[in-house]
């Protein structure tokens, strides 16, 4: 049995990634046929089908993958599929299907600890979201997630982050940054430099989500942050929410929007723009600690 | 999600420096018609169909997570699904080359495509211009233009902002946008926009169905004048200067080359062209001859 994001997970496929644990099952990983369509979806995607409860994802070379109802997920792989690649469409997508189905709030980014709260730096692919929290840990705070943040509130109303999975998802440019050797970690996909990275210090316990800070890169050579209030808040949750496509078709576009509710009540959420290059991630990360009260 | 399947894209193709950037400004002045010149940074219309955030919007997976092949598959769906959710016409700039995929489906998804206006550019100049613009040398920057596996924003070790982008050579991504498609391909040249502003964006606006009268493309034209985005590039930057580039907007004269191309790197480059730049007006006939006979050009 694993865990991950709050859940324990029974999974036919091994998943060395995740932290094992004992107990009842919240959800339930197996093998199986899954159709290659959905009867009646609520809203059909690139590669995927919705409807309330169900998600199906088709995956070319990979695998097809039924997720029910927040609990299950069926996986049938396809011809030559390895392991690795059919695990990350699964800690990917599908789990980000599953988080929606639960409604939970599940935002694309990467967060660590400060001081008992929860520091979430969200953004675009290539904001630098993965490096900046690598950082983070390289100096000794610790880890609590990386791709996906999921967060729940709780009976307060206030927005708690359940830990993932202790392992960073890091390209070789950004390993080298850190002053470290790729060679020194396995491949997320063999046809990809992109590696696993497992952080020293990893938080178990939810954590309030008090620090959002969505980063985005620029050709200017100067860094810009801004204190995002009121509805605007509404756009950064939004925006940065994992597979947000999916929820319209999963009918949880109300779960999702309380929960926002919740965070943009509870979190101070900054808007932060960084050089592209070179990646400066020093200062940002002074900037970032500058911003935490 | 309303699905209004149409043919909406619009695409402004062109070979990276040709004149993209500058048709696409007067574009946005023309639709805003405003009192004053559209923000260079905040232009009405779409930006570039490489653009990695428009991919991870649409596609169920981060494109990071995804090997080029992959990601070559499904952008075509991507653009797709854009085209059916969007209400009004998309003008997208794209420098992809226009190729098929494995099993002969066009990268580009004509299904969900109006029209494309192409612009071509001399080569010579293309080659300063391009070179300034990835800060490589132009001997460098030539044998890319000839390179017929050409793909640009490849980074195997990490990210990008854009997407890899299969070019071809230079010649084969004029002979794929001007010779494949089974829509309408309007091709302007730099060379005319230059040189005759008016009567070539008049036509190109016309044949985008545009109902303007000759005060607004005028005025477009004036707001969109090189200067005017050379200022604001000034004043404010422009987010799509690579940042290596030191400006996005350089004069963009006719005839760079012949100042910054050395006699061995024009025959290079009329040699790897020779017939499209021949078909286009950039060496002449006289010039062909000449070429035949002594294999080179002087320079003048």
């Amino acid at each position: 049995m694993y865990r991950a994001f709050g859940l324990n997970i029974q999974s036919c496929i091994a998943l060395p990634e995740l932290e094992t644990t004992s107990g009842q099952p919240d959800v339930d990983i197996v093998f199986g046929d899954v159709p290659d369509f959905l009867d009646a979806p609520k809203t059909k995607g690139i590669r995927y089908e919705a409807s309330a409860g169900k998600l199906l994802l088709k995956v070319n070379n990979v695998a097809k993958f039924l997720v029910l109802n927040g609990n299950k997920i069926f996986i049938e792989p396809l011809n030559n599929a390895t392991d690795e690649d059919i695990r990350l469409f699964l800690l990917g997508s599908c789990f980000g299907a599953l988080i929606h189905q639960r409604g939970l709030l599940a935002l694309h980014g990467s967060a660590i600890e400060i001081e008992n709260s929860a520091v979430i730096f969200t953004g675009l692919s290539e904001a630098g979201k993965s490096t900046l929290s690598a950082a983070f840990v390289q100096k000794g705070y610790k880890f609590i997630s990386d791709d996906i943040c999921v967060i729940s509130s709780d009976k307060n109303d206030i927005p708690q982050i359940f830990s993932g999975f202790p392992q960073m998802k890091l390209w070789a440019n950004s390993i080298e940054k850190l002053g470290d050797n790729p060679k020194n970690y396995s491949r997320i996909r063999r046809t990809l430099e992109k590696y696993n990275v497992t952080p020293n210090q990893y938080v178990t316990n939810p954590l309030p989500v008090k620090y959002i800070f969505e980063l985005n890169s620029w050709n200017f050579p100067r860094f810009e942050i801004k204190n995002i209030t009121g509805f605007d808040k509404f756009a950064i949750i939004k925006d940065n929410t994992y597979r947000a496509r999916f929820l319209e078709g999963l009918e949880q576009l109300n779960a999702h929007f309380n929960i926002s509710n919740s965070v943009a009540k509870y979190a101070t959420i900054y808007k932060l723009h960084r050089p592209s290059s070179p990646f400066m991630l020093e200062e940002l990360l002074g900037l970032v600690l500058q911003n935490i009260k | 999600m309303k699905r209004v399947c149409n043919k909406k894209i619009v695409w402004l193709a062109s070979y990276p420096k040709s004149g993209n950037t500058w048709f696409r400004v007067f574009l946005a002045n023309l639709l805003d018609d405003s009192d004053k010149p559209s923000d260079i940074n905040k232009l009405g219309i779409s930006n570039i169909a490489s653009n990695r955030d428009i991919f991870d919007n649409y596609a169920p997976f981060y494109s990071s997570d995804l090997t080029y092949s992959e990601i070559e598959l499904l952008r075509s769906e991507v653009i797709t699904e854009m085209a059916m959710e969007a209400k009004k016409t998309i003008y997208l700039k794209i420098h992809d080359a226009y190729t098929f995929l494995d099993g002969g489906r066009a990268f580009i998804p004509e299904n969900v495509t109006a029209c494309a206006i192409y612009i071509i550019r001399n080569p010579l100049d293309v080659a300063v211009s391009w070179s300034r613009h990835i800060n490589k040398s132009i001997d460098d920057t030539i044998k890319g233009m000839a390179d017929e596996n050409y793909i640009i924003s490849q980074s195997l070790k990490g990210l990008k902002k854009q997407l890899p982008q299969r070019l071809l050579s230079w010649s084969k991504h004029v002979e794929s946008w001007t010779q494949f498609p089974h829509f309408p391909v309007h091709i302007i040249r730099y060379e005319d926009i230059k040189n005759s502003t008016f009567e070539t964006f008049s036509k190109a606006v016309k044949i985008l169905g545009l109902k303007k009268s000759s005060k607004q493309i005028e005025k477009a034209i004036r707001f969109s004048d090189i200067k005017e985005m050379q200022l604001q590039e000034k004043e404010s930057g422009f987010k799509e200067k690579p940042v290596n580039a030191k400006t996005f907007f350089n004069a963009g004269e006719i005839g760079t080359w012949r100042k910054y191309l050395s006699e061995q790197q024009i025959n290079k480059i009329i040699e790897a062209h020779f017939n499209i730049m021949l078909k286009y007006g950039y060496i002449s006939d006289e010039k062909n001859k000449a070429y035949k006979r002594f294999g080179c050009f002087a320079k003048s």
